[in-house]
């Protein structure tokens, strides 16, 4: 049996930090991840980081967070029907993302475990790279919400939607092998659907990948 | 980057004391990024290439979940429906979904 994603973190939270109403939050987390969903490739990733949080509950259903993450990730695709070696040309082996973020969330669920009623907003501004360094330099810009709709007979009808832009900016980032070759230069992006409660990356098993030939990155 | 979802959440019609945590639920998930937002065409809705980078992911999957403490407790049968059909697969996962 593989296990397809391995995480594990630990929050230290001071809630009243300063005596206010400002709530902080170290965590530290750590993932490996292997994506088997394309049968011609396994995706092995490996990330860990350290998040910062200062929140502030504004009410009892909105809060505002401000973040800052730092992110070590090492990535390897090993091809299963083809060269091996295609791989590392188009894969840089590993990269940092150093990120601030500035968070607004408004939770009107009934129960954050097993809702029925209620719904979420979520949006997130993101900078990352530039003066905080790191491989890439991006903006970025998501909204998204969640809804849940009672219906006859007990169903409950969930539904989501979320859509964000990523604008680079600074110097394109180049990646080479051990022998100085440039081989991969782009940026990139990875966003998906985005349960508060499970990672610090928001990722979930169900997620839709883009085919191998987009590079995904977080 | 535009992701949207749609998830059923059933629960079970045999109301038993000890089946009252079992639901059942079913979900369907789709969606892609682009590099521009003119980008974004209808075909790219319909296509049914694999090698068609801008072609919206759409994967589905049914499976019981067990409501606990912590957050409901799932087991899905998945496969990725669109733009090509894959092979089933099992996944579980422990919390809620979104």
């Amino acid at each position: 049996m593989n296990f397809q994603r391995f995480h594990i973190e630990g929050s230290v939270i001071e809630p009243w930090l300063l005596r206010s109403r400002n709530r902080g939050l170290v965590t530290p987390y750590f993932e490996r991840y292997d994506d088997r969903a394309d049968p011609s490739w396994v995706k092995h990733f490996r990330y860990q980081g350290v998040n910062f949080q200062l929140r502030r509950e504004l009410n009892r259903f909105t809060r505002v967070t401000i973040g800052q993450d730092n992110l070590w990730a090492w990535q390897k695709f090993t091809a299963t029907h083809v060269d091996s070696t295609r791989s590392d040309t188009i894969i840089p082996p590993q990269y940092t993302t150093h990120r601030l973020s500035l968070s607004f969330e408004r939770d009107l669920r009934d129960n954050p475990f097993t809702p029925s009623h209620g719904s979420t907003t979520r949006l997130v501004a993101e900078i990352a790279g530039g003066p905080l360094s790191g491989t890439s330099s991006f903006r970025k810009y998501q909204v998204g919400g969640t809804w849940y709709t009672p219906m006859k007979n007990g169903w409950i009808l969930a539904t989501r939607a979320s859509a964000g832009v990523i604008d680079p900016f600074g110097p394109r980032p180049s990646f080479s092998t051990s022998e100085g070759t440039p081989r991969w230069r782009a940026c990139r992006s990875r966003t998906a659907f985005a349960p508060a409660a499970s990672t610090p990356s928001g990722t979930t098993a169900r997620t839709p990948f883009p085919p191998a030939a987009t590079a995904v990155s977080r | 980057m535009i992701l949207a979802g749609a998830e059923f959440r059933i629960p079970t019609p045999i109301r038993f004391p000890f089946l009252g945590p079992l639901g059942f639920e079913a979900y369907i998930d789709a969606g892609n990024v682009w590099m521009r937002p003119e980008h974004i065409t209808w075909d790219d809705f319909t296509s049914r290439s694999e090698l068609d980078p801008d072609a919206v992911r759409v994967v589905a999957g049914f499976g019981p979940r067990i409501e606990l403490p912590i957050g409901p407790l799932r087991a899905d049968i998945t496969w990725r429906w669109r733009p090509e059909r894959s092979h089933d697969k099992l996944q579980s996962a422990i919390g809620p979904s979104f």
